[in-house]
């Protein structure tokens, strides 16, 4: 890998960090033992993705690398590194953070565009976060004891989100812009599971790159801490 | 790698880049509320607003809050600080 060490901006961290209201804190006290890394479940599916070099090159100012890497967006905010972490350091607030530093510099829109089609057709209409089609459609048919456990609990038996709380979510939706904004980008169709064939498949898994975002123009990502299947730093 | 920085920053170093983003974020978390961005809240309180009463009664809540940002967002300033500066 030819990087170069002048090519680094040494103080963005110190800078950013007023600037980001608190989201971004204390990785200058990392020490570098690697709990983040080691349980994380997203590193354990992509081995580039290293929670542990990522506040390393921030703390350094490598931040070409962290902002056009895929490793960035492996993360799904389980938060077991901030809980695993002996600094206390809240790694998801940096991902969240640096997520929209690599939106601002035109990487990851692929991503981003897919959630339009969540945010359009469950988030926004019904107030589900996790698509019911996608992740696991058939959990309710399969796992009966789910039902029982919510019923039980003296919840309905499927999650079902009151009227008001719809509208509070839709208006927080309107009011920071996230539904103009999505919009906006547009989005990708969300499949059915149970309808799954070869062709769905074919068009679930493609990440389609709108070439240009407002001002912003796009670009791809590339895996800059390593190879997919793991090794070669 | 540095074919995929040179195609992707465009010869920038990181230092630029930086800078770049650094100014992002302080627009993003600018504490400022252009008339343009509060126009399109409107909306949004409006169909919250239209909901029931209660959604009503919970939007009134916040007017203090929302009262001087408005004011600000389309230049209207009370006396005391026009005489302050």
């Amino acid at each position: 890998m030819e990087e170069r060490l002048e090519d680094w901006s040494k103080d963005f961290y110190e800078r950013w960090k007023p600037i980001a209201m608190g989201f971004v804190n204390e990785a200058e006290k990392c020490l570098g033992c690697g709990k983040c890394t080691g349980q994380c479940p997203a590193a354990a599916v992509t081995p580039t993705y290293n929670p542990r070099k990522i506040i390393r090159d921030l703390n350094m100012g490598n931040i070409k690398r962290v902002v056009s890497s895929i490793e960035l967006w492996q993360c799904f905010f389980c938060g077991g590194c901030y809980a695993a972490c002996p600094m206390d350091i809240n790694f998801p607030f940096f991902i969240f953070m640096l997520r929209l530093a690599a939106m601002s510099e035109g990487f990851g829109w692929e991503d981003v565009k897919r959630m339009e089609g969540y945010a359009e057709e469950e988030y926004l209409p019904k107030g589900i976060t996790v698509t019911t089609r996608e992740r696991n459609p058939y959990i309710l048919e399969n796992r009966p004891e789910i039902k029982e456990i919510r019923t039980r609990a003296g919840l309905e038996p499927k999650r079902k989100v009151t009227p008001r709380a719809l509208a509070e979510i839709n208006m927080i939706s309107d009011l920071s812009g996230m539904t103009a904004f999505m919009k906006k980008i547009g989005g990708v169709p969300v499949y059915d599971c149970s309808r799954c064939d070869a062709e769905i498949e074919r068009k679930c898994k493609e990440k389609v790159r709108p070439k240009k975002v407002g001002r912003i123009r796009t670009h791809d990502r590339y895996y800059n801490y390593g190879l997919p299947g793991g090794g070669g730093d | 790698m540095r074919n995929h920085y040179d195609h992707s920053f465009g010869g920038r170093d990181s230092q630029q880049v930086g800078d770049q983003i650094l100014r992002y974020f302080e627009e993003l978390f600018s504490l400022e509320m252009p008339l343009g961005k509060m126009m399109k809240m409107m909306p949004g309180m409006v169909k919250f607003a239209l909901r029931g009463p209660d959604c009503r009664r919970d939007l009134l809540r916040f007017a203090p809050q929302m009262g001087p940002m408005i004011a600000q967002a389309m230049g209207i300033r009370g006396k005391d600080k026009e005489a302050g500066g």
